[in-house]
């Protein structure tokens, strides 16, 4: 896994690199909005291949775990969720969820910290600071 | 617990239902007026604290302390984008007559100029302009220049070395520029800033010889003496003493360098027209307060006006056209792709 | 000395019942904001300033300006903590801050954050009281010639933060490059690399971005590291207050810092990112104890918390006396005052005296508030992060996510936090340091700018980077800055010649 971020890297510095003779290296006497990114992705694709040859070499492993794709899962979730029930919500239920079948944790306590968490939520970012956040399906009455 | 909390949810949604239930579905009464039957939110396509959000506070705070519509007006802040997100926003609640928009021209040229694939005009309608934020040209008061001759007079005999500071390009300021440069043939440097901000701070410290900015943004240092307007774009002078002695172009004799920048309020695209005339009074009713005049006009140095939707609309495209020709005419597209 | 006479009057009003609740209430509100990873100064006080309309402008204003310098001791909370900069000018903290937590020192971390901001938000108050107007008229020295080669300064010293692998610095770097050009280019206003997404047309918004590569990639840590136990093990109150040495060792830091931070942050534009920033390195070159730094060290905490504090108070001088905006947050102070009906100028000194001495006599109150809540919650904080990790993880990853929401009110923040989320995790695999990143993000559309000014200035002659002291000043710290590792090895080089 150690080997996707300088790989993506270099295909990211690909495409910014051909994109700025889009945008113009110079222009108007002045530089123009592609040398920026043209440095950018030079930069990107010399050191991203740097870094692959250097781990070849070393064979140097990455300790990646599954366990790293549950955050993603969740957050995901969490979007569509508040589309649903709205954001504060999908919070709420998500981390009793966690704490339920990921930890582990007692009913009781999970769901005291996931509804807490909620009202803090609630208070701070609803009622004091008014953010319009998304109710989801709630929104419609 | 479990069934707890499934019996608190169902209350809370069926308190929650019981407006709905008894208000019905339309707002339009027999007689085709139509009647607020809840909030109306007024998007501001910008942060907090810039001129968009100032003017909607403004129109909110003016018609619920003296009730002039039927329920409250809030304001809901969606920046982003340079206001394509706002803007879009309010374009996706079509229809809706509860989704109002800060109008400000300088975003409506953004769009044309920008290409968005929905237009200003496909995203919203006008519902009417409400007030004139002029634009005007300062120097520095203890600087080379006093005058717009003295400036008119070394951009001629130095051309390409006069700064001007203004803007990012593809907006109004730089209409002011090009305007400028064509009709009264002059050559000068466009240095462009983030924020107008930025342009007085770069001409206070004498790193650009002129600066174009709206009187809103510079009275503070004008009243302090330590910047000066010396021309104004508007087709008229300025009201009050201090911008007041600032010529226009067409007094000197340049009647195509002439536009306004301007501020009001619209709606998204294809309200009801009962709701669009119920906003078009409530508007109108605004700025006749005493309030709007002193708070408002006064303290931001903007200049009264009321054009109605049809008017507004019609103004605006004219103002959009007068742009886009400017532009294409000193090739600003044939620099981007 | 006329202005004490002023300060004292101010202090008068200051000490209103009204005044001081407005106060207090800036205070724990920034620091509960600040705390909150990714919420920092510019959030707090876009989101607080609409609830001021129509208020007093002279309580409207200590309460947001006691938010501003509080967010910036609370900024500094979650970046030592959790390794979260709550806000740009704690990512410098979090370099040596979280080093220290991990060595079962967060008290000590938190105090010497604390005790630094005081003392360097207590001297850029005291600078900007005795000498506010000739500050400003410095800052107006530096244009945008000057501005590109003092962020070009920064920018090259990136590399003394790098250590050995130079190679992943650079490709950090790079990505904050790639990262920083989507959005608006400087020179034709034309739309970058938005993919199509109206939400990039303006850019990268800084507050996700920060969220995803330091939060959320350092969850998927906490879950994959260590089965159990908390983040911190059980501290002892004893090991949190730092010893007489230690406070002789910080106490010239925080002094020399707090000046410089001062001046930096009355720079148009240049910030408390950049103080913070200079500050660290030059602490790294000049300090007894420089090998410490980046260990793990009280001295890497203190410079860069008391020189972004004194920031935060520097950059109320050009406000206060000319008008205009030192920095992002005070922009949006600068609408505050027009929204309050005030008219921002040289005027303001003179014929609202009240309300400009009140404001500065506050901020000395209200640093001391500030001084006085932090300690008190140090230990609650301290004892916070010794909560189990099975409780930890799940809300930081609800605070994650509704910090990005409320950005920009917009879900595709959330989006961008979990794509930045996933790519800060990958660096960590690929032993690839974020912070480099970070801090190119956040200079190079600056520097890209005032770049772009200076060639607009005198029409692509470039000779205006030559144009007075001031650049020369930065080309030879620049050149020292690039050279000095042939320098130093052309030195040791000499040395062993000379030994055999």
């Amino acid at each position: 896994m150690g080997y996707v971020l300088p790989g993506l890297s270099v295909l990211m510095g690909l495409y910014w690199a051909v994109k700025a003779f889009g945008y113009r290296l110079w222009v108007l006497n002045g530089p123009g909005g592609g040398l920026f990114p043209l440095i950018a992705g030079i930069l990107a694709i010399i050191f991203g291949v740097v870094m692959i040859m250097r781990r070849y070499r070393t064979k140097k492993k990455s300790d990646f775990s599954v366990k790293s794709i549950f955050p993603v899962v969740s957050v995901i979730g969490i979007i569509i969720a508040s589309y649903i029930i709205g954001l504060i919500p999908s919070l709420g239920v998500f981390i009793i969820a966690w704490m339920v079948f990921y930890e582990k944790e007692p009913w009781l306590k999970s769901t005291a910290v996931g509804i807490g968490t909620a009202l803090v939520f609630y208070l701070v970012f609803d009622l004091w600071l008014a953010v319009p956040l998304p109710m989801g399906l709630f929104e419609l009455i | 617990m479990k069934r707890i909390r499934m019996m608190v949810l169902l209350a809370a949604v069926l308190i929650s239902m019981m407006p709905l239930m008894a208000q019905g579905n339309s707002d339009i009464a027999e007689d085709g007026t139509f009647h607020m039957s809840k909030e109306a939110r007024i998007i501001v396509p910008a942060n907090p604290g810039g001129g968009s959000d100032i003017s909607a506070r403004m129109i909110a705070d003016i018609s619920n302390r003296n009730h002039l519509a039927e329920k409250n007006l809030v304001v809901e802040n969606r920046p982003g984008g340079a206001c394509a997100v706002g803007y879009n926003y309010v374009g996706s609640q079509k229809g809706d007559p509860y989704t109002l928009l800060s109008l400000h021209s300088g975003n409506i040229i953004v769009s044309a100029v920008n290409g968005w694939e929905q237009q200003w005009d496909d995203l919203t309608d006008i519902i009417a302009i409400m007030a004139w934020d002029d634009v005007t040209l300062c120097v520095r008061t203890d600087g080379p220049f006093s005058t717009i001759d003295d400036v008119i007079e070394y951009a001629k005999a130095n051309p390409g070395k006069l700064k001007f500071g203004s803007d990012q390009r593809g907006n109004t300021s730089q209409l002011g520029f090009e305007l400028m440069k064509k009709y009264i043939g002059i050559d000068m440097n466009y240095v462009q800033y983030d924020s107008s901000g930025d342009v007085a701070s770069a001409l206070l410290g004498g790193h650009v010889d002129v600066g174009i900015l709206n009187p809103g943004e510079c009275i503070g240092q004008v009243r302090g003496g330590l910047l000066k307007p010396v021309v104004t774009f508007a087709p008229e002078r300025i009201s009050g003493d201090l911008f007041g002695d600032a010529p226009t172009f067409v007094e000197l004799g340049y009647p195509e360098i002439s536009y306004r920048e301007f501020r009001g309020l619209s709606g998204a695209k294809d309200m009801p027209p009962a709701a669009l005339q119920y906003y078009e009074d409530l508007c109108r009713k605004i700025v006749e307060t005493d309030e709007w005049k002193t708070t408002y006009l006064e303290a931001n140095n903007l200049q009264p006006a009321f054009m109605a939707h049809d008017e507004a609309m019609e103004f605006t495209r004219e103002h959009v056209e007068q742009v886009m020709q400017t532009f294409e005419e000193v090739g600003y597209f044939d620099l981007l792709n | 000395m006329e202005n004490i006479a002023l300060l004292m009057h101010g202090f008068a009003i200051a000490f209103s019942l009204e005044n001081m609740a407005a106060a207090i209430f800036g205070a724990v509100a920034g620091l509960i904001i600040g705390a909150m990873p990714g919420l920092g100064g510019i959030t707090g006080v876009s989101l607080l300033l609409p609830l001021t309309f129509g208020m007093n402008p002279t309580t409207a204003i200590i309460a947001l300006a006691g938010l501003y310098y509080s967010t910036m001791y609370g900024g500094a909370f979650s970046a030592i903590l959790l390794n979260i900069p709550g806000d740009s000018p704690a990512i410098v903290t979090s370099l040596d801050g979280y080093k220290l937590t991990q060595k079962g020192l967060p008290g000590k971390a938190l105090n010497a954050s604390t005790v630094s901001s005081f003392i360097g938000g207590t001297i850029g108050i005291i600078i900007l009281t005795i000498s506010g107007p000739l500050l400003a008229e410095a800052g107006l020295a530096f244009g945008a010639p000057e501005l590109a080669l003092l962020v070009l300064f920064a920018l090259t010293s990136i590399g003394w933060l790098l250590g050995d692998d130079i190679p992943a610095g650079l490709l950090a770097t790079a990505i904050g490059l790639m990262f920083a050009t989507i959005g608006v280019d400087p020179a034709l206003g034309q739309t970058r690399f938005s993919f199509g997404q109206i939400n990039l047309l303006s850019g990268v918004s800084f507050i996700p971005l920060v969220v995803g590569f330091f939060g959320f990639s350092q969850v998927i840590d906490m879950i994959i590291s260590g089965e159990d136990g908390a983040v911190a093990t059980k501290v002892r109150i004893r090991d949190c207050v730092p010893t007489g040495k230690e406070i002789k060792m910080m106490l010239p830091v925080s002094i020399r810092e707090g000046i410089i931070g001062t001046f930096v942050g009355v720079m148009p534009g240049a910030g408390a990112t950049t103080s913070a920033f200079l500050s660290y390195i030059i602490e790294k070159r000049i300090n007894k104890h420089r090998d410490e730094i980046g260990t793990g060290s009280m001295i890497g905490v203190a410079a860069p918390e008391s020189s972004n504090n004194a920031a935060a108070a520097g950059a109320f001088a050009p406000l206060l006396t000319l008008g205009i905006p030192g920095g992002a947050t005070t922009a949006v102070l600068l609408g505050g005052l027009m929204m309050w009906g005030l008219q921002p100028g040289p005027l303001l000194f003179t014929e609202q005296p009240d309300f400009v001495w009140s404001l500065i006599a506050s901020m000395y109150i209200g640093n001391v508030i500030c001084l006085i809540l932090a300690f008190i919650c140090i230990p609650i904080l301290v004892r916070a992060i010794s909560v189990s990790k099975k409780v930890l993880v799940p809300i930081i990853i609800a605070v994650c996510v509704i910090a990005s929401y409320a950005n920009s009110n917009a879900m595709f923040d959330v989006v961008l936090m979990l794509i930045c989320g996933i790519l800060g995790y990958l660096m960590k695999l690929a032993d690839v340091p974020t912070t480099p990143m970070l801090l190119t993000f956040v200079l190079a559309p600056m520097l890209e700018q005032y770049v772009r000014q200076s060639f607009d200035m005198t029409r692509g002659n470039p000779s205006i980077f030559f144009r007075g002291g001031i650049c020369w000043f930065f080309i030879v710290l620049i050149l020292l800055v690039s050279f000095s590792p042939l320098i130093k090895n052309f030195y040791l080089k000499m040395k062993d010649k000379k030994a055999n």
